[in-house]
């Protein structure tokens, strides 16, 4: 038995074990999309979800000998590349015959610090269905790869980088992720944003993203252009989810469902209809949501809500070009209240213009705000972001000596990557983190609340996952 | 265990199309055989359309095998005397019967109900069979083998989660199960006088035409490239093969492939060739390299003169690729054969019309112009049940036959009725053919290829005619 490429999502370092206990890992859509795409082709593809098997490195290996692949690619985030490099050594070992390729945002920003690896061949840069499909008929036929748009290669020594990608005019036209190729009844969701306890689906119903947020790396790969799934489309996928795998609970990681209200308000109301037994949560703006449409989006099984709330200082989200207010965020959350859906707000701490004084505000803001959830996580400059490029211009960063696994932003069990802050430490960063995490999760009305909330043994236990990620996250030495 | 095949005969309603049709070699069912062979069990083929058996000599044949299961594939077109088949095989024999194929999977419950046949396997049968067969001999539940469609005290139960059975893309079809040498492509497909045999590179067709009966759904799987090379290998040692039909629904999906193929395929027979395929995948250079390589002719399915028609199918081609995909192949000196179909929903005698002018225009080598039947799994037999058009118990699967019948098409889902349809379908044959440049031109190819063509053109004339001549 031969298969023509194994895709792999590799596990997290070490550095993300706490991170692992409160979040769940939810289906690696990219690596999927890739891989229904290239088996409608009529290639043979199998996926190894290592984030989720943990497979130790002799099950790996043999698990891709047993598969006899022609190629193998990884999909390689900032935080995975060392593990993801790990993986490639041990396919190297198997055979040095196997050609492997990386994908992923990493890949796409940095190919170069993959490259030198003797063990990667071939970066894909940019969205990667299209570019998989004619790498592999390469590889597999015999054929030159260099007229190939979008990867980066060896020739000589030499690394060379093609013309770009350009983006799929259509994303109706691809395939159903290859959800049959995944541990589907092993995913979950973090223990804040888990619904039900019956078996959970990650969907994305459109790509990119208009705006320009200092601190996303998104832009890269996307090109500020925003392409959407059409309705029945989305619908399609759900129902074959709910079919086949009793899931009946979905999330949207779109950069924001709102995006075209129009066309959300459409899938809400399909949802509503074809599918009136399934909850989700998505990911909004605080400046897109309304009472009119939370209260479609409540109708239509939405339980939770995550914004980017960034920031409770004016300053700061001006800074980094939210183009978002205070103000927003406040009736947002108001909004979800007013229409029984949880909201879960993200914030980010430590960005270049932040200050003792800006943190306070938020710290306060974020008391007066009482979302459901908030997560407060340490700025880390994402290859392909506006910051870490101007990091990189600056001499602030080095790429060579960068420690991958230090790009963890949130729950990570150690330092901040870099600091780029004047006026606050990594230890004051670390500190401010923990404090915001108690002081906004340690309030006696809260306890009360989330308590009340608990309604059967499922949510009892999320809710522990949860305590038990905040008390590691206490415990853990940063600085020894 | 031993397993006996069959591949039925078609019925006498195709038998028109007899001399000019060809007879290929059931792919489908050699790979049920092969694999189930390759797992260390015994089995042979009895593919009666090449050897036209009594039922007295089937009898006699199984007997002397003395097979644990019987497997029968049928189509649309030749259920009825599949159904016959396992009539007589239940008086005669009691050795369980199994129907497989294209029709069957479309109509599972009908299958089991409306013929004497213990089990029906829908969709691949490779490893459903097997399980079955060891079922069958070892005991154990038959709930859990997917595709397995069966009576249960007097109710039918189908599992219709298909056996995934991905390992087929590594396969051999064992060749020497079929009789080689009685096969021969259809009069207009002929490439030389020598031996012929049909591959098959990958299964299934990431398309969604509406008249096609989808046996794989979506599915669409590339066979291992060495062992469809061996298998090439070893039809050119074992037969002297000269020619052969690569039978996927579209070998040229995957261009590097397809030239990757060919190259083999040259090199180790050095046979000439046809295949299948799309005219929005016509390509210059792949065109030429192919042609270099052997490829004789490509069929297209162009369905329709009509861009308005095209798109109702969702076949996702427009007349101008078509007009383009002939050009091409004429420059790459590849003959056309253009599959057309007539009486798709829309159709109008205007539209007909314009269909045969245009096909006249571009001037392929070969056409077909076929009326539409509504294959079972199709999206149009589902419209004409719906519609009442077609009543399962009563249609007469004898009609089910798309050119050269000697009945008339089970319906209509145009405003023409049938027997509208079948005149206008030998009008548009006149008309394509009975033109001096036409025939002019097979002349040339006559006084070009040889004897063996002057054959050929013969039969196939012969074949019009009659046809022309026939009144239903």
């Amino acid at each position: 038995m031969t298969t023509d490429i194994v895709l792999i999502s590799p596990h997290q370092p070490k550095t993300a074990k706490i991170l692992r206990t409160a979040s769940g890992i939810t289906q690696p859509l990219s690596i999927s999309y890739i891989a229904s795409f290239l088996i409608k082709n009529g290639y043979s593809v199998k996926i190894i979800d290592n984030d989720i098997e943990n497979l130790t490195p002799i099950d790996l290996e043999t698990r891709i000998r047993q598969f006899n692949p022609i190629s193998v690619g990884i999909t390689v985030s900032t935080s995975s590349t060392n593990t993801a490099i790990e993986i490639a050594k041990i396919v190297k070992k198997i055979n040095g015959e196997i050609k492997v390729i990386a994908g992923g945002i990493q890949p796409t920003i940095l190919p170069h610090i993959l490259l030198k690896n003797n063990e990667i061949d071939i970066c894909v840069m940019g969205e990667g269905e299209i570019t998989s499909l004619e790498l592999l008929r390469a590889i597999k036929y015999n054929r030159d790869i260099s007229e190939i748009n979008g990867i980066a290669y060896k020739k000589n020594g030499e690394i060379k980088i093609t013309e770009p990608r350009k983006l799929i005019d259509n994303l109706d036209e691809l395939p159903i992720p290859a959800y049959e190729l995944l541990p589907m009844n092993r995913y979950t969701l973090p223990a804040s944003r888990r619904l039900t306890s019956y078996p959970i689906a990650s969907v994305i119903t459109s790509r990119g993203c208009p705006y320009l947020c200092k601190f996303c790396s998104h832009n890269t790969v996307f090109k500020n252009k925003v392409r959407f799934r059409s309705p029945e489309n989305v619908l399609e996928e759900m129902k074959y989810l709910r079919k086949k795998f009793d899931v009946r609970e979905f999330v949207f990681w779109d950069d924001s469902i709102l995006l075209d209200k129009n066309r959300a308000i459409k899938i809400f109301n399909m949802i509503k209809k074809e599918l009136p037994d399934i909850y989700f949560t998505c990911s909004s703006r605080v400046d897109h949501i309304n009472e009119g449409i939370a209260k479609l989006m409540y109708e239509a099984g939405c339980r939770m809500i995550l914004f980017g709330a960034e920031s409770g200082s004016q300053k700061i989200l001006d800074s980094i070009n939210k183009q978002i207010t205070v103000g927003q965020t406040i009736k947002a959350v108001e909004i979800c209240r007013n229409n029984k859906i949880m909201s879960f707000c993200s914030f980010i701490i430590g960005t270049p213009e932040e200050t003792k004084e800006t943190l306070e505000e938020t710290r306060r803001f974020v008391l007066k705000l009482d979302p459901d959830f908030a997560i407060f996580t340490i700025f880390t400059p994402l290859p392909g972001s506006y910051y870490f490029n101007r990091l990189i211009n600056n001499g602030e960063i080095d790429i060579g000596s960068a420690n991958w696994n230090d790009y963890i932003n949130l729950l990570s069990s150690s330092a901040p990557a870099a600091s780029v802050n004047s006026d606050l430490t990594k230890e004051e960063l670390v500190y401010y983190q923990k404090k915001l995490f108690r002081d906004f999760y340690l309030r006696a009305s809260y306890i009360l609340k989330r308590i009340k909330k608990i309604k059967n043994k499922q949510m009892f236990y999320q809710t522990i996952r949860g305590v038990k990620a905040i008390i590691k996250l206490e415990a853990n030495k940063f600085y020894e | 265990m031993k397993a006996f095949f069959i591949n039925p005969h078609m019925p006498a309603s195709s038998w028109f199309n007899s001399s000019a049709a060809g007879i290929s070699p059931p792919l489908g069912l050699l790979s049920i055989a092969s694999y189930f062979i390759e797992k260390g069990n015994d089995a042979i083929i009895l593919d009666n359309s090449a050897e036209m058996l009594s039922e007295k000599n089937i009898i006699e044949k199984i007997k002397r095998y003395a097979p644990d299961i019987i497997g029968i594939t049928a189509t649309t077109t030749n259920f009825n005397v599949a159904k016959g088949l396992v009539s007589i095989i239940k008086k005669e024999t009691d050795i369980p019967v199994v129907l497989g194929g294209h029709h069957v999977s479309a109509l599972p419950e009908y299958s089991i109900e409306s013929t004497e046949a213990d089990f029906v396997i829908i969709g691949e049968g490779e490893k459903s069979f097997l399980m079955l067969a060891e079922k069958i001999k070892n005991g154990g539940s038959l709930a859990d083998i997917g595709g397995l469609c069966r009576k249960e005290n007097g109710k039918t139960i189908v599992n219709r989660n298909i056996e995934n059975i991905e390992d087929i893309k590594d396969l051999k079809l064992d060749y020497s199960l079929l009789p080689i040498e009685k096969y021969r492509p259809s009069l207009s497909r002929r490439l030389t006088p020598g031996i012929f045999s049909a591959v098959i590179t990958s299964r299934g067709c990431p398309y969604k035409c509406k008249f096609c009966s989808k046996l794989y759904g979506e599915k669409y799987l590339l066979r291992n490239e060495e062992t469809v090379i061996k298998e090439i290998e070893f039809l050119k040692k074992k037969y002297n093969i000269s020619e052969l039909i690569i039978w996927d629904d579209t070998f040229t999906f995957e261009k590097e492939r397809a030239i990757y193929l060919s190259r083999y395929i040259k090199k180790v027979s050095s046979a000439f060739w046809s295949c299948y395929s799309r005219v929005d995948k016509a390509d210059d250079k792949l065109y030429f390299e192919l042609s270099n390589n052997g490829l004789k002719e490509i069929v297209f399915g162009a369905e329709s003169g009509n861009d308005n028609i095209l798109k109702n199918i969702d076949k996702k081609i427009t007349k101008d690729q078509t007009k383009t995909a002939i050009e091409l192949t004429k420059k790459a000196k590849i003959s056309s054969f253009v599959s057309v179909i007539l009486g798709l929903p829309g159709e109008t005698r205007q539209t007909i019309e314009e269909t045969i002018d245009f096909f006249i225009s571009i001037d392929p080598d070969y056409t077909a112009f076929t009326t539409l039947i509504p294959f079972p799994g199709s999206e149009y037999f589902d419209t004409a049940i719906k519609k009442g058009l077609i009543d399962l118990k009563n249609t007469d699967w004898d009609s089910y036959v798309t050119i050269f019948s000697s009945k008339l098409p089970p319906c209509s889902l145009c405003d023409l009725t049938p027997k509208e349809l079948v005149k206008l379908q030998k009008y548009a044959m006149r008309k394509f053919l009975f033109r001096p440049k036409y025939i002019k031109k097979h002349f040339n190819k006559i006084l070009k290829e040889g004897f063996f063509r002057a054959g050929t053109v013969y039969k196939g004339a012969k074949t019009v005619l009659k046809h022309q001549l026939h009144k239903i």
